[in-house]
């Protein structure tokens, strides 16, 4: 096991090096850093010739390449062009947020929809099937800056003006009173629930397909037969097997917690790594894009091979290769 | 989770391209998953509706400005009242059914285009060029889709062309694994290697012999896709990255009525409500056609 | 009642708290000073509007602000000049060496008096210039200020390791001598009449011994100011906090505990954060948005004009070569046509709700402006007149034709700013009347406002009409920038704001010769002559005069809007500001 994980360890640094270099030129094509400098007439020809020139944007783009690829072979990710800080601090001050955020919605989504996924499936057809899979389809339908924004205008902005309590719009916490976790708790609310029920839409619909396929399989239907109760049945044997999809779906899912929900954060002001993205992207800042881009596919890479080592563990069928 | 839906049906049976009983017993299969057919038949209708449009409603009430008729409640002239410029929201609504479904399609049939070469020919070939083409695909699964999304948009500038290609390069690769899985079973099955024995070349046992027979997957993938295009858009429109005005579409109409979500509240519920029903009822024939492609679901 | 009579004594005060305004822009014209003259028309409604007690209200209480963008550094010399948005942020922290009041006057801060020939603060030869620093003012962390951070200040902009963006003014500086702590002497390379504005107007100092052992970087995460508030934390993406400097050198302390800038990316949540009183100020809004925060109980909406405005550009000339006109727009005929084809009053009157005029030029609302220029009116016959003698003849499909060519063109401006959209899709339709079709071809800002060479649409020349919003970043009326042949960005040389690839032999003899006229009336003269002749060639269509769109809660007290450096003009009071 030692020797496949570490041959799949090798294999990734030149899938990184791949994904470098698309997201590179992609990044780079897409924005130009002087647009942050944008019409500002205080800065004279000379200031943008010499500004230019200090960060080698007259240079090639693929020189421009080598230059990143250099500092990053000496752990460098560079600083941000637009601030001046170092990248990875950036990503540093922003990764609790969104842990914060995704985090909570990771959990609502795994409490909630196992359970409705697994009633679903062990009473299919019934009334109880329909609402959960009905309303799974309909979260699952949803924009999401819709949904947010529907939220905001009905328990902010609505609330307010009918004298209910009301949630708070945006942000993490009230600046006036300074942050406390009852203040982060009511700033959360809103965001974790937008974006809890849409990931629950395609979890429900997910383990209720791959409980429905388990329980139609041959070794159920022996349990039964056998006469072993019910309950046994479902938790011993079936549970077991939709376990497998279930740990491809959270494995899938763990990088997302780490790059954070962009649209959300960017609706509610959620100071997360999604926004610092889009944040950035407006300016063409391409050290913090690579940074952010390379960090979570770092992370995507990792949790895949976690993904197969835990796949052996539950499946005895599945052996390395 | 795409990948589930399509694992899911990605061991059917051998059949030849010239076998409509699977094809008809399917329908009959599809005909009893009520929902599924509801949607097909919404979906029929809005299809019909976009292609129709020009003959239904004049596209000047959808791009024309009025200035003077800004914001209008519904009326009678206005059946969904006006939009920012004095624009019919009704007649914006059907022209952008022709934008957005072309969208929704267009991506799905790149989708489809990329991830079936990839997927067949690593498959087929296997050695390096099943290793280049597989490490492709990983590099892009590794990369966040809406940071990619983003980056894309801004470097080919906004447009339905854009939104065409981008949402369709991003949404190829779990396709192109199935495939690439089913190709890899099917290469060794008798009838392919019985085309192979007399001396039937490369792209027609591909074409001929394998494809047909991997022809579920692609089309529970197409459906679903379609109705994830339609979110995308949205999303990508949010941004500011969506199909440029004048013309219109689901998700810039709910991005432009965005700002007049407090006092002109019915402007943003439209298109929403729009998106919403296609995505529902596409999903549903979608739901619909995994279970009748699906043989194991057949005996229910 | 109680409000007239307070806006009464608001007026008077200030009248006469002003110099004879013709006499100053006299004095100060001479020096390339300008007085902005925002009083009348549309800066006194909106300050009117807004006109509080002059009495100074309770300290206590702590404002929040919401900004859709915080800035890059809180060191003033990385953010691309005194009066861009990032730097509104910055002002509370850092007292200026002259401010802009809500009349749009220059009064000294750091200086005792502002520089001019007659007080002998410049030399006859317009060479010298004697900086006059006030006593006993002190760095937050309780060292004196003296004249050697003026130095300082200097040696570091133009050190390039630095990497100021804005060196405009200061690398005009020949040297400096300090004789004693609160006196500063410097020397130009040349006469260079933007001096004052360019470099004291605003501008902030660097504390000597803070920054010398600090990295860019560093300083810009823990600044040390001079300024009635002092710096308490940057959360980036967050918030950045502001509390009163105790210790502050005038009399009249800040009032506000403490001063929060929040920030909220979207736009609506900016819009349900006022409504819910999450924050006290909103700042920015678009123009879509004044009705939605028109009728909100407990907040006023303050809508103020500013000297930049947005610009439809036309392509005079190709891409690859400067001197080869434009295939469509290289017709003086055809400009004039589509100016007289947009009907900008209705989109003002509409979109804008009326708030704003149609534009003339750079020096709109300045005293330099050539108010004997008329904009082309809205008349879509004379359009189409002009296009028939231009050679473009209605083509079959209702789109005009020359020589197999379909008169159809690209337009491109910043994608996701609802109100250009908008007026984009007004544009289109009255084009199409007279018989021209207008591609829109957008792009985000983050390439739009790239580079030449990195396909910067605004300037780059491969769209056939740009729209943006430009106008003076300083008070001086230097139009050189902007219209002078050397000016026109290409290949080789990128940077220049002509972007249009205007080139006109006595446009720039005019523009050479305004930048050393030492004589007012004279310099007026060449300027109002040049704006005639940039008129004359409609490089361009001036759209409308931007204005900018702030909420306040009624709990704040004490905000005068200025209209110069419309942001920036909103917190030039700020140590005034209170809480009820």
């Amino acid at each position: 096991m030692g020797q496949y994980v570490a041959r799949r360890l090798l294999q990734a640094i030149p899938l990184l090096f791949l994904i470098s270099v698309i997201s590179f030129m992609l990044i780079r094509l897409s924005g130009d850093p002087m647009s942050m400098y944008g019409q500002s007439s205080a800065l004279t020809a000379e200031d943008r010739d010499r500004i230019m020139a200090q960060h080698g944007w007259d240079k090639p783009k693929p020189i421009q390449y080598l230059f990143w690829l250099r500092d990053l072979a000496r752990g460098d990710l560079g600083s941000s062009l637009y601030t001046y800080q170092p990248v990875t601090q950036m990503i540093w001050e922003k990764l609790p947020n969104t842990l914060i955020l995704m985090g909570t919605v990771f959990v609502v989504t795994i409490v909630v929809s196992i359970p409705l996924a697994i009633v679903s499936a062990l009473r299919q057809y019934s009334t109880l099937d329909y609402l959960i899979t009905g309303a799974s389809f309909f979260a699952f339908a949803l924009p999401t800056f819709w949904l947010g924004l529907v939220c905001i205008m009905i328990f902010s902005v609505k609330f307010k003006e009918w004298g209910l309590p009301y949630m708070p719009a945006g942000g993490m916490y009230d600046l006036v009173e300074g942050p406390s976790l009852p203040g982060l708790v009511k700033h959360l609310v809103m965001p974790a629930l937008v974006l809890s029920v849409v990931s629950m839409a395609s979890y429900i619909r997910y383990l209720r397909a791959s409980m429905l396929e388990v329980l139609r399989d041959d070794y159920i239907r022996t349990a039964r037969a056998k006469g072993l109760p019910e309950l046994a049945v479902t938790w011993r044997h079936a549970f077991r097997n939709a376990l497998i999809p279930l740990v491809t779906l959270i494995t899938m899912n763990i990088p997302l917690i780490f790059s954070g929900a962009l649209i959300t954060e960017q609706v509610f002001a959620w100071p997360g790594m999604g926004r610092l993205f889009v944040d950035h992207a407006n300016r063409g800042d391409y050290p913090v894009l690579m940074g952010l881009v390379l960090t979570v596919s770092v992370l995507v890479i990792f949790f895949n091979l976690v993904a197969d080592i835990a796949y052996a563990a539950i499946d005895p069928r599945i052996r390395f290769q | 989770m795409p990948q589930s839906t399509l694992a899911s049906v990605s061991n059917s049976t051998a059949v030849h391209a010239d076998a409509p009983s699977i094809w008809l017993l399917a329908w009959r299969r599809f005909r009893r998953h009520k929902a599924g057919l509801v949607g097909l038949v919404v979906v029929l209708i809005e299809i019909a509706i976009a292609i129709s449009a020009p003959v239904l409603i004049p596209r000047d009430l959808a791009i024309d400005p009025n200035p003077l008729n800004i914001l209008e409640r519904p009326s009678a002239a206005h059946w969904l009242g006006t939009d920012e410029v004095g624009r019919d929201i009704f007649a914006r609504l059907i022209y952008a059914s022709r934008i957005s479904l072309s969208i929704g399609f267009l991506a799905v049939a790149m989708a489809i285009l990329v991830g079936t070469s990839v997927g067949s020919l690593a498959g087929y070939f296997g050695g390096w060029l099943d290793n280049v083409l597989m490490r492709v695909t990983d590099a892009m699964l590794s990369i966040p889709t809406l940071f990619f999304l983003i980056v894309l948009s801004v470097t080919l500038g906004p447009s339905v062309r854009t939104m065409v290609i981008v949402i369709g390069l991003l949404s190829w690769m779990e396709l192109a694994r199935i495939i690439r899985a089913n190709v890899l079973s099917l290469k060794r099955r008798e009838f392919v290697e019985a085309a192979q024995t007399i001396g039937a070349r490369a792209p027609t046992v591909i074409m001929r012999h394998i494809l047909p027979n991997t022809l579920a997957p692609i089309v529970v993938a197409a459906t679903l896709g379609v109705g994830n295009a339609l979110l995308v858009e949205a999303s990508v429109s949010y941004l500011g990255l969506g199909v440029q005005p004048p013309d219109p579409s689901w998700g810039n109409m709910l991005y432009n009525a965005q700002s007049y979500v407090f006092n002109a509240p019915w402007i943003t519920l439209y298109p929403g409500l729009m998106i919403l029903v296609t995505v529902l009822s596409i999903n549903f024939v979608g739901d619909g056609l995994r279970d009748a492609l699906d043989p194991r679901m057949k005996d229910r | 009642m109680k409000t007239s009579k307070h806006m009464e004594t608001v007026t008077a005060g200030s009248e006469a708290n002003r110099i004879d305004r013709r006499e100053l822009v006299k004095v100060m014209t001479a020096l390339g000073l300008a007085v902005p003259a925002f009083g009348a028309g549309l800066a006194g409604s909106g300050r009117a509007a807004l006109a509080q007690d002059t009495a100074r209200g309770e300290p206590g209480g702590a404002v929040v602000v919401g900004v859709y963008q915080e800035p890059n550094s809180l060191n003033f010399l990385l953010t691309g000049g005194p009066i861009s948005f990032a730097s509104m942020q910055l002002t509370p922290l850092f007292e200026p060496m002259i401010r802009y009041n809500a009349d749009g006057v220059m009064e000294p801060r750091l200086l005792t008096e502002i520089p001019t020939v007659d007080n002998g603060g410049v030399s006859e030869d317009g060479l010298t210039y004697t900086l006059t620093f006030v006593p006993d003012v002190t760095w937050h962390d309780g060292t004196p200020f003296t004249a050697n951070d003026f130095r300082f200040t200097w040696e570091w902009i133009m050190d390039p390791a630095n990497q100021a963006q804005a060196t405009a003014g200061w690398a005009e500086i020949e040297s400096v001598e300090v004789p004693d702590d609160l006196t500063a002497v410097v020397t130009l390379k040349g006469l260079y009449l933007p001096f004052v504005s360019e470099a004291l107007g605003w501008n902030p100092l660097l504390p000597e011994h803070v920054q010398s052992t600090m990295s860019t970087e560093e300083f810009g995460r823990q600044p040390v100011g001079n300024g009635p508030f002092r710096f308490v934390e940057w959360i980036p993406g967050d918030h950045l906090t502001f509390a009163r400097y105790e210790e502050y050198f005038r009399p009249e302390k800040a009032l506000l505990d403490r001063l929060i800038f929040k920030v909220v990316p979207d736009r609506n949540t900016v819009i349900a954060q006022a409504k819910t009183g999450d924050i006290q100020l909103g700042i920015d809004y678009t123009e879509a948005q004044i009705p939605e925060m028109e009728n909100v109980p407990g907040v006023t909406l303050i809508i103020s004009p500013s000297q930049i405005y947005e610009r439809y550009h036309f392509t005079m000339v190709t891409r690859e070569d400067a001197s080869v006109p434009h295939p469509i727009f290289g017709d003086i005929t055809v400009r004039k046509a589509l100016t007289h084809a947009i009907d900008r009053q209705t989109i003002i009157d509409q979109i804008l709700f009326g708030r704003t005029e149609i534009a003339r030029n750079e020096l709109d609302n300045t005293p330099y402006e050539n108010a004997g220029i008329i904009p082309f009116p809205f008349d879509p016959e004379e359009a189409k007149r002009l296009l028939d003698e231009a050679g473009w003849a209605a083509g079959a499909d209702g789109i005009r034709e020359k020589d197999g060519q379909k008169f159809t063109f690209t337009h491109g401006t910043t994608s996701g700013n609802q109100t250009r959209e908008t007026i984009q899709a007004l544009v289109q339709a009255n084009l199409r009347d007279v018989g021209v079709e207008m591609t829109i071809a957008n792009q985000p800002a983050s390439r739009f406002f790239g580079g030449f060479n990195d396909g910067g649409g605004w300037l780059d020349r491969s769209l056939d009409m740009v729209g943006f919003t430009n106008g003076l970043s300083s008070s001086d009326p230097n139009l050189r920038p902007f219209w002078h042949t050397e000016s026109i960005p290409t290949t080789e040389k990128p940077n220049g704001f002509n972007h249009s690839g205007l080139s006109n032999p006595d446009l720039d003899q005019l523009l050479d010769d305004q930048l050393t006229e030492l004589d007012d009336a004279a310099r007026l003269e060449l300027l109002k002559q040049a704006q005639q002749i940039v008129h004359d060639e409609v490089p361009m269509i001036p759209m409308y005069d931007r204005v900018t769109i702030n909420s306040v809660s009624d709990r704040v007290k004490g905000i005068q809007m200025s209209p110069f450096g419309a942001i920036t003009g909103l917190v030039w009071n700020i140590a005034d500001w209170s809480m009820e």
